[in-house]
């Protein structure tokens, strides 16, 4: 063979014409037709693809931090007092929404400012609507409390006069009897009272209740008087007659008052219906009043509104803007609590939010966990297999140790089962610090508690 | 691992020159290329040495027809192709006079199946010198048949890793895909270049071989013939 007798043979040279062919070509191939600049890989749209797990970050992360960092921690301000460890299951919808512009922040706009004042411009108008709305009604009222007193006066003269009269014919008949005839007026008085309360609360109107009642006085008044001059006219005529027959002569003298009284509420109803009227009146007057004289403010504003908003328009700047937004920063403090205090902003922390493990990586896990603490687990005596696995609940930091004690959330009714969960508990506080492959440091959120089934054979 | 600094692991410098899809393959791919371009080598050189065999056979074989032909006596052809190791049509004329002298140099005259044996002498010889014409040729059927499949298996693995590094970054843009199957692909090119030659270099000289075989037969069939018919003259002459 050519190959064991690598001497130029005259007669077989094709190994050497063979292989030196070979190297030549190669050398040119690699030195003068290498290095094909390829031209900069350029895509027609530029496509920026964002993993779920970058998303979470952007919004998870701090915008004012330089650069991502090894390591990255979610940014705490101060020591938590309390920590809470939220359920894999919730940590997604228990994660706060991703921030938004925040409350003190505000809007670079020339609108800003007339928009604002306008609600109190508005409010101005109608507390000054308000206002003369109150005083148009205190005159009334005013005005009505005199048309009261006039009224209240002139039932004060009556009242007066019909005194007067009852004292000069008192004086002019017995002065004892009449006496008398005016303790019974007065008793009857007291009665009519309780009367006219009932036909008080029959009466609604609010607004003519005051006038009924000085019409009432009046009326009162008047009774009395007319019932005092009866009584005295009468016990004049007999003299002689029984309380009975004086009996008879109240009851009469009652319902000669009453229809007296009637037809002075009558009138006083009357009177009050066309004071009403007449009130009515003058607050739809007072009203229109008031509209035209708001409707008119309202342009007036508008237009000084649009006149302002012009002169702003004109006196735009970009800077100002710029300058108000950089006088608002917020503030770096976010008061976020944490295990431990966290200066630095952490841009690009992967556990930002809640990675979640695919089925086969937790089912991976499981069987490392499982592995790892079967190496400690001895069964206990008399119990080779359970009916029931045990379902144990395991918490665990991101260097693999226990961040709580273990939990066994099923462990069978028989004796056992029990047993043996309590020994597969027992086996994972011995074996306590696991082995957790590096990969799985994303998904902290999702493994940091377990709940699985394990099943050990005895060893 | 920050996913910043993984995203810039995951773009890779593309080295598309030869040398560099080489140095970026997987080990099996690397082997199964240096094979297959060493069996490149080895097939041209094959084909080299095979062509000029030929040519020279067939130039050998023309200048003996020439001297046989001449009218010379066997006697002295004999003497002239003895001394040096002969080919072709000489060592089959070489080899049957042989067998004719020590028929009749011994101590008793043996005619009487010196034919036969002439024969047999006749094609045990053109059997070793055919063998001798088509030693290697085989390697060329077996590279020109397998070389592809030994292409397409380091492009299978190439093409394997290449799935695998994609996996890993976690990117399906082509310029993480392209490196990986480019390298693949340069085995099934390496391959093609191995194997091509092979097959078109074996199809002719395996016709040469044939006819070079051919043509050794009817010279040993027109010299069987001539020395028979020199044993029955001698027979003849000795009754």
């Amino acid at each position: 063979m050519a190959i064991s007798l690598p001497k130029l043979d005259r007669r077989e040279p094709g190994v050497w014409i063979s292989a030196g062919t070979h190297v030549a070509l190669l050398g040119f191939v690699l030195l003068g037709v290498s290095a094909p600049a390829l031209p900069e890989a350029q895509e027609g749209v530029p496509v920026e693809i964002v993993t779920e797990n970058q998303l979470s970050e952007l919004t998870k992360g701090e915008r004012q931090a330089d650069k991502p960092m090894p390591n990255a921690q979610s940014r705490a301000d101060k020591q938590a007092e309390k920590i809470e460890e939220r359920e894999p299951e919730n940590s997604k919808t228990d994660a706060p929404t991703a921030p938004k512009r925040t409350a003190e922040m505000k809007l670079a706009n020339a609108d800003e400012m007339p928009l604002r004042a306008e609600p109190d411009v508005n409010e101005a108008e109608a507390a000054k609507a308000a206002k003369a709305a109150e005083e148009k009604r205190e005159a009334e009222k005013a005005a009505k409390a005199a048309a009261d007193k006039a009224a209240a006066d002139k039932a004060a003269a009556a009242e007066k006069a019909a005194a007067a009269k009852a004292a000069a014919e008192s004086k002019a008949k017995a002065e004892a009897k009449a006496a008398e005839a005016k303790a019974k007026a007065e008793a009857e008085a007291e009665k009519r009272e309780q009367l006219d309360k009932l036909i008080e609360r029959q009466e609604a109107e609010a607004a003519a209740q005051a006038k009924a009642d000085a019409a009432k006085k009046a009326a009162e008044a008047k009774a009395k008087a007319e019932a005092a001059k009866e009584a005295a006219k009468k016990v004049a005529e007999a003299k002689a007659k029984a309380e009975a027959e004086a009996e008879r002569q109240k009851e009469i003298a009652e319902a000669k008052a009453e229809a007296e009284r009637e037809k002075a509420e009558a009138a006083a109803e009357a009177k009050a219906k066309a004071d009403a009227a007449e009130k009515a009146r003058a607050d739809a007057a007072a009203k229109a009043k008031a509209k035209a004289v708001a409707d008119a403010k309202a342009k007036a504003d508008g237009e000084a509104k649009a006149r302002k908003q012009a002169e702003l328009a004109e006196k735009f700047n970009a800077g100002d803007i710029r300058s108000m937004l950089n006088s608002k920063v917020p503030s770096q403090s976010t008061g976020s609590t944490g295990h431990a205090v966290q200066k630095v902003a952490a841009l690009g922390a992967a556990t930002g939010n809640a990675q979640r493990l695919s089925p086969s990586l937790r089912d991976a896990l499981v069987g490392m966990l499982q592995q790892q603490i079967e190496r400690c687990y001895s069964a206990p005596p008399g119990a080779a297999q359970g009916v029931v696995l045990p379902v144990l609940d395991i918490r665990l930091n991101p260097d693999g140790s226990l961040s709580n004690e273990p939990r066994i959330m099923r462990g069978g009714a028989s004796a056992v089962d029990q047993s043996i969960a309590q020994a597969a508990l027992r086996a994972v506080r011995r074996c306590a610090p696991y082995r957790i492959p590096a990969t799985y440091a994303p998904y902290y959120n999702d493994w940091k508690a377990i709940n699985a089934e394990f099943e050990f054979t005895a060893t | 691992m920050n996913p910043a600094d993984a995203m810039q692991a995951a773009a890779p410098v593309a080295d598309m020159s030869l040398l560099g899809l080489f140095l970026q393959a997987h080990i099996v791919v690397k082997i199964v290329m240096i094979g297959l371009l060493s069996a490149s080598v080895w097939c041209w050189s094959i084909i080299v040495d095979k062509t000029l065999l030929f040519r020279r056979i067939r130039s050998e074989m023309d200048a003996f027809e020439d001297a046989f032909w001449s009218g010379r006596s066997l006697e002295e052809l004999f003497r002239s192709f003895n001394d040096r190791p002969a080919t072709g049509l000489a060592a089959v004329f070489v080899a049957a006079m042989r067998e004719w002298k020590r028929s009749f140099e011994g101590s008793g005259r043996q005619v009487q199946s010196l034919s036969q044996r002439i024969e047999k002498q006749l094609d045990v010889t053109i059997h070793r010198e055919v063998e001798r014409l088509e030693s290697r040729l085989l390697f060329l059927a077996s590279i020109g048949s397998a070389g592809p499949y030994i292409g397409l298996f380091g492009t299978v693995w190439g093409i394997m890793t290449a799935f695998t590094s994609i996996a890993a970054s976690k990117n399906t843009s082509l310029a993480v895909v392209a490196p990986g199957i480019a390298e693949a692909l340069f085995a099934t090119a390496i391959g093609l270049f191995a194997a091509i030659p092979a097959v078109l270099a074996y199809n002719k000289l395996q016709a040469e071989v044939a006819k070079a075989q051919s043509r050794l037969e009817g010279f040993a069939d027109e010299f069987s013939a001539i020395l028979s018919r020199q044993i029955d003259e001698r027979l003849s002459l000795a009754a």
